[in-house]
């Protein structure tokens, strides 16, 4: 891997890239569902924040969610189901120059993948993970998923959901070295471009959860927060997601809360009288392993050869 | 019950339930989801289980669980699926632990597509978890066969006290067909092996761990002694015009079915061809191959991969006779017209020529 290094340091000439440059493939989910606002929210933060194409990784795993790198221009990784924070580390480890995205979905992150789900959020590597909650299995047809509402009918759960959904936010936020949890819905566009710039900021493992729709299985979960704006509470803080005045205005429903207060995140993460959106927590003085793997890299060749060298040297009779 | 209208995969839970399958864990993939949903609709009105799992891995291990309780007890999935499942298979197999696992066939490797193929041969016949185990496998052709083969699994499962596979390509899974099931329902056996939570039962120990190497070695003797009483009484398969076939064809799954049409149409015109399916892929017919290859001149084997059961075909014809390979993959089925094709140019190349062509009566 010598000369490795030396790629890295080929910067992309310098260039305006426009829109265009990060669409990929057309994308090919169902009209109306949630992942195409989301898709075109990431798209927009890359071109405002000039991100050379050429720099992004989006890592996926399995479900509808998981088209996502298809659509983008940019490196790009289909990975295996529940797989793709490992694979994320994995880039991101050997490449720390990369924006990584890892993007999955409520049966991909919370199901499948819930053990590498743990493991990712306390390694902290620099890395956002979109995880877009529908609360289906649309890609199979309609099987329960972890974050199926009680009650609610499914082809796995004909006579309904037995169990109380798992809550994606407070797993999250209970999970040992956790620096940035955020949540945010298909529906409000403002606020879901915010929310992946702060993610994307963020020197860490970022959380996002998108509350959204699956037009043809789950369409109607949100009804209620899409008819009555007060559904939504607004977490505000100026450390926190700030959204432009006149949006902000038309979310009578905020609260003030402090992004470093872990135990009142909790409290607010785990309401289910309404849907909170903004930024539950962020810590960014978390231990990053992603910088303690890269102490290896970086070295002269003559720097590595000496230390193939001298553990040789230790074998030697 | 009269014949029914239904499609392989929903086949495989009715036949299952009359069967005496009462515990079913599973997790979603295309193309064997209708499986599990079928599984979740029909067990717990008969007093079973449906539970839908978190993983493959998952389900797998909670079927290791059902299966040492002593119920009859399966699941289903598909190419990635089940290799996420062989750690459990090995562990099922090592613990001598029966149950039954319907791998409906997509394409592949890794994510490949959900459209048909028949490239898990590999990790179903040969076993893709560690050590030395088998796993039965059983190959249906038809809506038909998926109710009965998975109803002898249950038996066979029980027998061996070992996994079980009915492996189908994603179109016998998908496709419907009239099936008519048994009139009447099995009643789930007891095992005196079984941890069943009682005095009796207080002793038994379910378990693959054997530390001594002495120990270790005695217990892999014993599943080896079982594996060939297995090759000796459980091979299974079916012929059609073999009697006089100087070109054996040989496929399983949807093939088969397509190779029962090239046989017919190509005997009208006078060739000499016949098909040996194997129903049983573990043990293999190899009786039945060596017998044929005494006799016919030349082998074709079609698969929906690029060659995989043609290893075991050449194993058992021990390089008497040729055995050439025809195979499509990524979710194509082949055609009749393009077997056909393929039959006559290795006729051609071996010298095997048409008959007279039979009359009509001759179908009769």
């Amino acid at each position: 891997m010598v000369g490795l290094k030396a790629e890295w340091e080929i910067a992309p000439a310098p260039r305006e890239c426009t829109l265009a440059e990060y669409k990929g493939a057309e994308a090919r989910w169902c009209p109306g569902c949630g992942d195409h606002s989301v898709l075109s929210a990431v798209q927009k933060m890359a071109r405002d924040k000039q991100l050379p194409p050429e720099k992004i990784v989006v890592v996926s795993g399995i479900g509808c969610s998981s088209r996502f790198p298809h659509y983008m221009s940019s490196y790009g990784f289909h990975s295996l189901h529940g797989r793709p924070l490992p694979v994320a580390c994995g880039v991101k480890s050997r490449r720390p120059d990369l924006h990584v995205f890892a993007v999955s979905g409520d049966g991909d992150c919370c199901a499948i993948g819930a053990g590498h789900w743990v493991h990712a959020i306390r390694y902290n590597m620099d890395i956002t993970i979109l995880m877009l909650d529908n609360s289906i299995y649309g890609l199979t047809k309609g099987q329960t998923s972890p974050t199926t509402r009680l009650g609610r009918a499914s082809n796995t759960h004909p006579h309904g959901s037995p169990l109380p959904p798992l809550n994606p936010l407070t797993v999250t936020l209970g999970i040992s070295n956790v620096s940035f949890v955020a949540q945010t819905v298909d529906w409000n566009p403002p606020h879901l471009s915010a929310t992946i710039h702060a993610a994307h900021d963020h020197p860490g493992t970022a959380f996002v959860r998108v509350l959204q729709r699956c037009p043809h299985f789950t369409g109607d979960v949100y009804a209620d927060a899409l008819e009555d704006r007060s559904h939504v509470l607004l977490l505000e803080h100026p450390d926190g997601i700030t959204l432009e005045p006149a949006m902000r205005e038309r979310l009578k429903n905020r609260i003030e809360h402090d992004p470093r207060d872990l135990g009142e995140a909790f409290q607010l993460a785990a309401r289910t009288d309404v849907y909170p959106v903004g930024l539950f927590y962020r810590n960014p003085d978390a231990v990053r392993y992603d910088l303690v793997t890269a102490h290896g890299l970086g070295k002269t060749p003559a720097e590595k050869l000496g230390a193939i060298e001298q553990a040789i040297e230790r074998f030697a009779i | 019950m009269g014949k029914q209208l239904i499609k392989g995969n929903e086949a495989i839970v009715k036949s299952a339930i009359l069967a005496g399958c009462r515990a079913f864990y599973g997790y979603p993939i295309t193309p064997a989801s209708e499986i599990t949903e079928a599984a979740a609709r029909y067990l717990p009105p008969v007093g079973g289980v449906f539970l839908q799992a978190e993983s493959e891995t998952a389900a797998i291990n909670m079927i290791y669980g059902a299966a040492s309780a002593g119920v009859r007890v399966m699941t289903s999935s598909s190419g990635p699926g089940i290799s996420l499942m062989q750690e459990g298979l090995s562990y099922l197999a090592g613990a001598e632990l029966p149950c039954v696992v319907a791998d409906i066939m997509r394409g592949g490797p890794g994510l490949g597509n959900i459209a048909p193929e028949q490239a898990d041969y590999r990790q179903v016949v040969k076993g893709g978890g560690h050590g030395s185990y088998r796993t039965i496998v059983l190959a249906p052709d038809s809506a038909q066969e998926m109710a009965d083969l998975t109803a002898l699994a249950f038996e066979l499962a029980d027998k061996y006290r070992n996994p079980v596979f009915v492996l189908a390509d994603g179109m016998i899974g998908q496709m419907m067909e009239p099936v008519e099931f048994p009139a009447r329902a099995v009643a789930p056996p007891r095992h005196d092996w079984a941890v069943e939570g009682t005095a009796e039962t207080r002793k038994n120990l379910i378990t693959s761990i054997f530390l001594e190497a002495d120990e270790l070695e005695a217990h892999v003797r014993k599943l080896e002694e079982k594996y060939r009483r297995c090759e000796r009484e459980e091979a299974r398969s079916e012929e059609i015009r073999t009697g006089d076939a100087e070109v054996v064809l040989m496929g399983y799954g949807i093939v088969a079915r397509l190779l029962k049409s090239v046989v017919e149409e190509m005997r009208a015109e006078g060739w000499p061809v016949g098909l040996l399916r194997p129903v049983t892929l573990y043990p293999f017919p190899v009786e039945a191959v060596k017998r044929l290859a005494g006799r016919a001149s030349l082998f074709g084997v079609v698969e929906m991969s690029t060659g995989q059961m043609v290893d075991d075909v050449r194993l058992a014809v021990e390089g008497r006779r040729p055995v050439e390979f025809y195979g499509r993959s990524g979710g194509n089925v082949p055609s009749t017209d393009e077997i056909v094709r393929f039959v006559k140019s290795v006729c051609g190349r071996h010298g095997v020529r048409a008959h007279e062509p039979e009359l009509e009566v001759a179908h009769v």
